[in-house]
């Protein structure tokens, strides 16, 4: 499967336009769309023949710059390739910040969810019933932990 | 004196365990709905035991993020120091040494013997086997024993370096294991007469806790655990790293001989089927450890990795261990993520 066709057919299929980015150094290409199309992406890379990325390995986030990037780690287990999906946005100063949860699409993607979002405050939508109490995030870089010294 | 079916009540009881309870191997809630001594339904609350430990590695210096990784698990702290080293090194650009290399493959594959080893003495233990959980845990000590001649520690490793391993291999280490591998072979039969072919014993475990292949992909379970329900998936044949693309072995899955496929049995099966792997690839891997360098390069406190990410794969005891590491070019991670069995 090469990524760039994905990426155009995505844009014929869907009218998405995926923008397709490094990985570190590998060889490996991310492609990444905007948070309102992310739905709609991961529905069509799970149900798309050339792709069938049917199991979500790793979904993890990280704040850089002052932006939440949150990445897929997909697998699919008819062609055994990889890809890897990716979203930004940018982080609202100490608020919850809502982003579409994929999780009708690989419900394995759960308990990351349930992680992220106590510990970066991300609202995934629509709602398992999570309590959303929590005003600082722990792995946001504004939190500060106390016991903690930088060394 | 007849009772009416008013009076007679069958409804289910609630036996609420944990979080903390001796019997369990982890702090966690466990809320059953038995009907007498079966559990029809469990609700499972896990978390209590969160160390904030991808917190802890913002602010720790990329030399010290390796004391943390140990604790991941404690039981199988090798595949954390494996699966954190290969990213940063990939990050890094280091070529490990072949030799490095082997090292780590060796200590995984001993650190696999050990986890599934306590896996089977847990498992007899619970059964009400007493006996036969000492004999395996007379077997792991001797895993035990290795890893404190090569690294000083038991349980806690930290013998993993970015470019390669702490030390070299101790005098009399490659003979302790070719001696360690021949005898849990002989053991290894003792432990089927005395578990798989015993009807007592299998008795109480087959068509129990089944995890169908349709669990396996809902709650995205991988290693031994998936693999006894029907999955092929294991990381050391789909991602080989670390010299596993030299090592010839199969990758043992559930069968449902004694019940159905994915019961608590299949679960055990599966676990001493891969022993008997470890103990050839083990064997495999010491022999064939190549003369050279056990480390490319040293690594202090001023040691930063450039900026870039990785995301390394490694098949730990329990099953996918992923982590996914992120550097901005400074003298602490941006992130590190795990994905854990």
């Amino acid at each position: 499967m090469d990524l760039k066709s994905l990426a155009q057919k995505l844009d014929r299929d869907l009218s998405i336009s995926a923008q397709l980015k490094p990985f570190g150094r590998t060889d490996q290409l991310v492609l990444e769309v905007r948070a309102a199309d992310l739905l709609k992406t991961a529905a069509w890379v799970r149900s798309e023949e050339s792709a069938r990325m049917d199991f979500l390995e790793n979904f993890s986030c990280y704040e850089f710059r002052s932006k939440l990037v949150f990445s897929y780690f997909l697998r699919s287990q008819v062609h055994g390739k990889t890809l890897i999906l990716r979203t930004e946005e940018t982080v609202p100063e100490n608020e919850r910040l809502p982003i579409p949860s994929v999780a009708a699409v690989w419900p394995m993607v759960q308990p990351f969810e349930d992680e992220i979002h106590e510990l970066f405050g991300i609202d995934f939508t629509p709602n398992r019933g999570r309590y959303a109490a929590a005003t600082a995030f722990p792995l946001r870089k504004t939190y500060v932990w106390e016991s903690e010294v930088m060394q | 004196m007849r009772f009416s079916e008013e009076r007679l009540s069958t409804r289910l009881s609630r036996l609420s365990l944990g979080p903390i309870h001796p019997q369990l191997p982890a702090p966690m809630r466990l809320a059953l709905d038995v009907d007498g001594e079966r559990i029809v339904q469990a609700q499972v609350e896990t978390g209590f035991l969160h160390k904030g430990l991808e917190k802890t590695y913002e602010n720790r210096h990329w030399f010290a993020s390796l004391i943390p990784t140990d604790r991941l698990d404690p039981e199988g702290s090798i595949f954390a120091e494996m699966a954190f080293c290969q990213a940063v090194e990939e990050i890094c650009n280091i070529q490990v040494p072949r030799r490095a290399q082997m090292i780590r493959l060796v200590l995984s594959e001993l650190n696999r013997l050990s986890c599934h080893l306590s896996y089977v003495a847990r498992v007899a233990q619970s059964v009400g086997f007493e006996t036969t959980s000492h004999y395996v845990l007379r077997e792991r000590e001797l895993i035990l024993d290795l890893f404190e001649l090569m690294t000083g520690a038991r349980f806690n490793l930290n013998f993993l370096r970015f470019g390669g391993v702490a030390a070299d291999i101790t005098e009399g280490f490659i003979e302790r294991i070719f001696e360690v591998c021949r005898l849990i072979q002989i053991r290894i039969k003792e432990y089927h007469a005395l578990m798989i072919d015993n009807q007592a014993f299998v008795s109480r475990l087959s068509w129990l806790g089944t995890i169908t292949s349709d669990d396996v992909y809902t709650y995205g379970i991988t290693g031994p655990n998936a693999r006894a329900s029907g999955s092929m998936a294991d990381i050391r044949k789909m991602h080989p790293y670390s010299g596993y693309d030299l090592m010839n072995f199969t990758v043992p899955q559930g069968q449902g001989t004694a019940g159905t496929l994915g019961d608590s049995f299949d679960r055990l099966k599966v676990r001493l089927d891969e022993i008997q792997e470890s103990l050839h690839i083990l064997t495999h891997a010491a022999e064939s450890i190549p003369p050279g360098d056990y480390s490319c390069i040293r690594v202090g406190y001023d040691f930063t990795v450039p900026a870039g990410e990785c995301f390394s794969r490694v098949e730990s005891a329990r099953g996918f261990l992923g982590c996914h590491v992120v550097s901005s070019g400074e003298f602490a991670p941006v992130r590190v993520q795990w994905r854990t069995p």
